[in-house]
């Protein structure tokens, strides 16, 4: 049975002719008295109304039974293909769809939807981005760096402020850069701390103090070393830092604490008793054994789990589709930017470590040709390490670079994401696996390498 | 005939439909409104309604109010020797209003149709239906208020294709419903809501204001505990926030052990107390609107519904959200009730409501526990998977196919929740299935059905699609409702009670008014009261109707002169 049987009317994009057989058949078929045909007439209007609306649907009302077998993931690959086709609705939850999976390919498909021009249709970018903004508020709290990343490609900023201040696409966009607000704020103390001396700070027209703040915040500075910095401008920076933001923020708990030092030691300043002092020696000593018994556990675990080097196997097999040129022909030359980029790096992994997990794992692939003499090389760059609430991504910067000739023969990033897990109390060995799955990625890449990069 | 009843947080109404038109029914003191407040007196006599609320100053512990908030919950209340769960409670208003209206149409009825907040739980709106069970009377259909008050405007203006948004604040719930009505039908769109806010919470932010300016100033350590204190704030607040409602200041005054306390309050110093509340009154709007995919800007009219929609602020927050004056033209008191009775005269077949259909939806998402290991870190948890999706037209029904998720599984056990949230803690439990699957099938591939009918109760099966074996569940049972024998033995114990009887209202409400008034006032004028108070218990026990309703007005005169004295 066909919709337009059900309606009894003739194929039409008539909206207001739909609705009136809708009402003249629904009058027969009542709810209550006839919960079946209703249902029925009822799947056949909104199919019709779907047509009407544009949208390419089956006539057929036999077949229109959802099923799920079939809605598996081919119909997501089929909703993907036609991203350009004029239904935001559509793009925009296999968008979300991919956002539940995987946040950075979220990220990448966005800005690839951007480059295909596909938002460059206004009407289908503003009803676009309202879907957007509106599904991404019923499943937030989460997915920061994907939030930011639509701010900045839509520039939301803005057409907040054009909004008039009651409507509800501009309440969302608030709503949302609400929500954000910790993560920008430590994407801001990243980007600050990346400038390394007055000299730069004075190029890109920035407070060189804050960059030092932004710098110590990122390194987690311990209360007590707050206290051994004795420039007064660079503590005003730090204050100034913290105060852009609410100390909910997982990083900064521990700062937290240093500010409420800082505020007895100016009202000791002011008012020098004893007591007060007592109270604030007593209270460093605490910061002090809590900070020293923290280190002390963290390096007992390390040393439990470092993952040793015996696991190199020089002479692992060939298989088909491998490139034979980097075969046990590949060295490390050096892994840089665990400090630099992101203290996070630092603090559970550090350049030496990851470079021992990349030689063992190149060394798994069959791919390791020792310290030295071989005839390709590695420069690794520890790029980035975000976490969001609900996934913790770490990206690496790979470049591989043949001695002979010197070029550039592989230069890319590349993204391992975990899901569900908070970096705070992320365990060593979960930080250990990801570097290990991102090197594992790597050597896939690096052995199915064409011909023609050689060239 | 089938009746109408509203059974509100604060005040419940009835009506019906006689074939041409609405009639809200009054009650025995000729009042539309009968409030929903239930006390006790020393011999163990229920009393019901609007005498009563005095007694919620003078008997406190006696007497209970807003008991709608618990339908559905084990929550009991102690009332004397009593103790009653929220559905008893309520079956004892319905039963009086059962009364009011059988006096006033002259024959008995046996059918109702009662409405309920659109955001009702399975488990309140079961509740509900036992309600009216327990006062005796058939629960025909359970409407939800906003599509009541739509049906009732809807049938105010003949227009022609019309979306409406229908904001009902009442005094404990909060529902907001898109509709739109064309050639007859009326069509709810989306239904968003919020249970647990209302007229009430608005009162105890003014309550709260007026306390803490006397906890600034005054010395109130050892009132503030008494209950008799706390509710007569109340009442100041109650009272305030009617004024406010009209005027841009008011004030609250309080007569404590003898000392006339008062405080100022003006619209502005409330509507920043109420932020928050207000805050939430936003959100189910963006939410409505959204789900019903139109722009504010698509809604034609926005109408106003429930007591508390009345306040100043409410009305400015929502012409705010909305860039216009909303619509306030039906007595926001009774127009759900209005659309109930419509709704019962269309249930009765009315030939004069034929041309009229209502279509409603689902305002929940109901669906399944289900583990996904597709998605990454989260393996071996359960999760939900919705099957109806919310604001679904309701009646529907709707199959997902699932596996299950070990080799040699022999058994299945659906779990069946209600709400929004990806995770299972946040939604609501309803009830599980217990599917045991056959040894060595090619094919454990199983159909969960949900079937959800116009009254908003859900059927679940579930079919073997290998063996075509169907197994099914009606949801009853889960925390919240009682079972049959639980619901025969409440019904007894209902019967025994000893309610006080309707004709005599009256003069339980000069009564209780005369003891209220009792605690206010003061010397030669109070031990004059309590004179009078005596005097009107001996007439009263005389039992002569005649002389009762002689000293009745006597009393009433005297009380109206006393209390200008106070004031």
């Amino acid at each position: 049975m066909n919709i337009w049987q059900v309606l009894e009317i003739e194929v039409t994009t008539d909206l207001s002719q739909i609705k009136r057989a809708y009402a003249n058949k629904l009058k027969k078929c009542k709810p209550e008295i006839d919960p079946h045909g209703f249902q029925l007439l009822r799947k056949a209007y909104e199919i019709a109304q779907k047509y009407a609306a544009g949208v390419k649907v089956n006539f057929d009302m036999a077949e229109t039974e959802p099923n799920p077998i079939q809605n598996g993931p081919d119909s997501q690959k089929e909703a993907q293909n036609q991203f350009n086709i004029a239904n935001p609705m559509k793009v925009v939850f296999s968008l979300l769809d991919v956002l539940m999976k995987s946040e950075l390919e979220a990220i990448n498909l966005l800005l690839d939807l951007n480059k295909q021009g596909v938002f460059d249709n206004l009407e289908f970018a503003e009803e676009f981005q309202r879907v957007l903004v509106f599904n991404l508020l019923t499943i937030t709290p989460g997915y920061y760096a994907f939030i930011v990343h639509a701010i900045d490609l839509f520039n939301w900023y803005e057409q907040a402020n054009r909004e008039p201040k009651n409507s509800f696409f501009g309440l969302a966009l608030t709503n949302l850069f609400n929500q954000v607000r910790p993560y920008q704020f430590y994407l801001k103390l990243q980007f600050l701390s990346q400038i390394k001396n007055k000299k730069r700070a004075k190029q890109e027209q920035l407070d060189w103090y804050q960059c030092y703040a932004a710098k110590i915040l990122l390194n987690r500075a311990r209360p007590i070393k707050f206290f051994f910095i004795r420039n007064y401008k660079k503590k005003q920076a730090i204050l100034k830092l913290l105060g852009e933001i609410e100390y909910n923020y997982p990083q900064l708990i521990g700062m937290g604490l240093s500010i409420s030092s800082v505020a007895w030691w100016f009202k000791y300043k002011q008012n020098p008793d004893r007591r007060l002092l007592n109270i604030g020696l007593i209270c460093v000593c605490l910061i002090y054994i809590v900070g020293f018994v923290g280190k002390y556990y963290e390096n007992n675990f390390e040393l439990v789990i470092k993952s040793p080097n015996s696991s190199l196997q020089k002479n692992a097999p060939i298989t088909s589709g491998q490139n034979e040129l980097l075969l046990n022909n590949i060295g490390v030359k050096q892994v840089t930017g665990d400090y630099e980029t992101n203290p996070l790096w630092t603090e559970r992994i550090d350049n030496k470590q990851f470079k021992s997990e990349l030689i063992s794992g190149l060394g798994e692939a069959g791919l390791y040709g020792g310290s030295a003499n071989t005839r390709y090389s590695l420069k690794v760059n520890l790029d980035q390490f975000i976490k969001s609430n609900n996934a913790t991504t770490c990206r690496v910067h790979y470049t591989l670079i043949d001695n002979h000739t010197h070029k550039v023969i592989y230069s890319e990033a590349i993204l391992t994401t975990t899901m569900g897990q908070s970096l705070t109390n992320l365990p060593l060995k979960d930080i250990l696996a990801m570097t290990q799955a991102n090197i594992k990625k790597l050597a896939k890449v690096l052995t199915h390498l064409p011909e023609e990069a050689f060239a | 005939m089938i009746v109408g009843i509203d059974l509100g947080t604060t005040n419940s109404l009835i009506a019906v439909w006689d074939s041409t038109e609405v009639k809200v029914i009054p009650n025995a003191l000729g009042r539309l409104l009968t409030p929903s407040v239930v006390s006790v007196d020393d011999k163990g006599t229920i009393l019901v309604g609007e005498p009563v609320l005095n007694r919620m100053v003078t008997y406190p512990e006696l007497t209970i109010a807003n008991f709608k908030r618990f339908m559905g919950t084990n929550q009991l209340f102690k009332l004397g020797s009593y103790s009653f769960r929220a559905e008893e409670l309520s079956a004892l208003i319905i039963a009086r209003l059962k009364e009011d209206a059988e006096n006033f149409l002259g024959f008995p009825i046996t059918e109702a149709v009662i409405s309920v907040p659109a955001y009702f739980s399975d488990a309140q709106r079961k509740a509900t239906k036992l309600a009216g069970k327990l006062a005796g009377l058939k629960v025909e259909r359970l409407i939800n208020e906003p599509t009541a008050a739509g049906i009732a405007h809807g049938l105010q203006e003949k227009m022609d294709e019309t979306n409406y948004l229908i904001f009902d604040l009442g005094g404990g719930t909060f529902d907001v419903s898109v509709l739109t009505i064309f050639s007859g039908i009326i069509e709810v769109r989306a239904s968003c809501g919020d249970n647990l806010l209302g007229g009430i919470d608005f009162t105890n932010i003014l309550k709260d204001i007026f306390l803490n300016y006397l906890k600034a100033n005054y010395k109130l350590e050892q009132s503030l505990s008494s209950s008799a204190f706390q509710n007569k704030l109340y009442e100041q607040a109650e009272l305030a926030k009617h004024n406010l409602s009209i005027n841009s200041e008011t004030v609250m005054k309080i007569n404590w052990n003898s000392e006339v306390m008062e405080f100022h309050c003006s619209n502005q110093d409330f509507e920043n107390a109420a932020e928050s509340l207000l805050q939430r009154l936003r959100e189910p709007i963006k939410k409505v609107l959204y789900d019903a995919g139109l722009s504010p800007s698509q809604i034609e009219q926005v109408v106003l519904v429930g007591g508390a929609s009345r306040m100043s602020i409410v009305k400015k927050m929502v012409s705010r959200m909305f860039g216009r004056l909303c619509l306030l033209h039906l007595d926001p008191d009774t127009v759900i009730v209005r659309g109930v009775a419509i709704q019962a005269g269309l249930k009765a077949k009315d030939k004069a409501l034929d041309e009229i259909v209502i279509t409603d939806v689902c305002p929940f998402s109901l669906g399944v526990a289900v583990y996904n290991d597709t998605i990454p870190g989260q393996a071996g948890i359960l999760h939900f998977d919705p099957i109806i999706e919310r604001n679904t037209v309701i009646p529907t029904s709707c199959a997902r196919i699932y596996y299950p998720s070990q080799e040699n599984q022999e058994r299945v056990e659906i779990k069946i929740y209600q709400g929004e949230n990806f995770s299972l803690e946040k939604n609501v439990f309803l009830g599980s299935l217990s599917v045991s699957l056959p040894k060595n099938l090619p094919d454990k591939s199983i159909e969960v059905r949900f079937t959800y009918d116009i009254n908003g109760l859900l059927e679940v099966e579930s079919t073997i699609l290998a063996t075509q074996t169907k197994n099914s569940v009606l949801i009853e049972g889960n925390p919240g409702v009682l079972t049959e024998n639980q619901i025969a033995e409440r019904l007894a114990s209902l019967k025994q009670l000893k309610i006080h009887p309707r004709e005599k209202s009256e003069n339980l409400l000069v009564l209780s008014h005369a003891e209220r008034l009792y605690e206010d006032l003061k010397g030669d004028e109070r031990s004059y009261l309590g004179m009078i108070i005596k005097d009107f218990i001996k007439t009263l026990d005389s039992q002569d109707s005649q002389l009762i309703l002689r000293k009745r007005m006597q009393v009433e005169k005297a009380l109206a002169h006393l209390q200008t004295e106070l004031d």
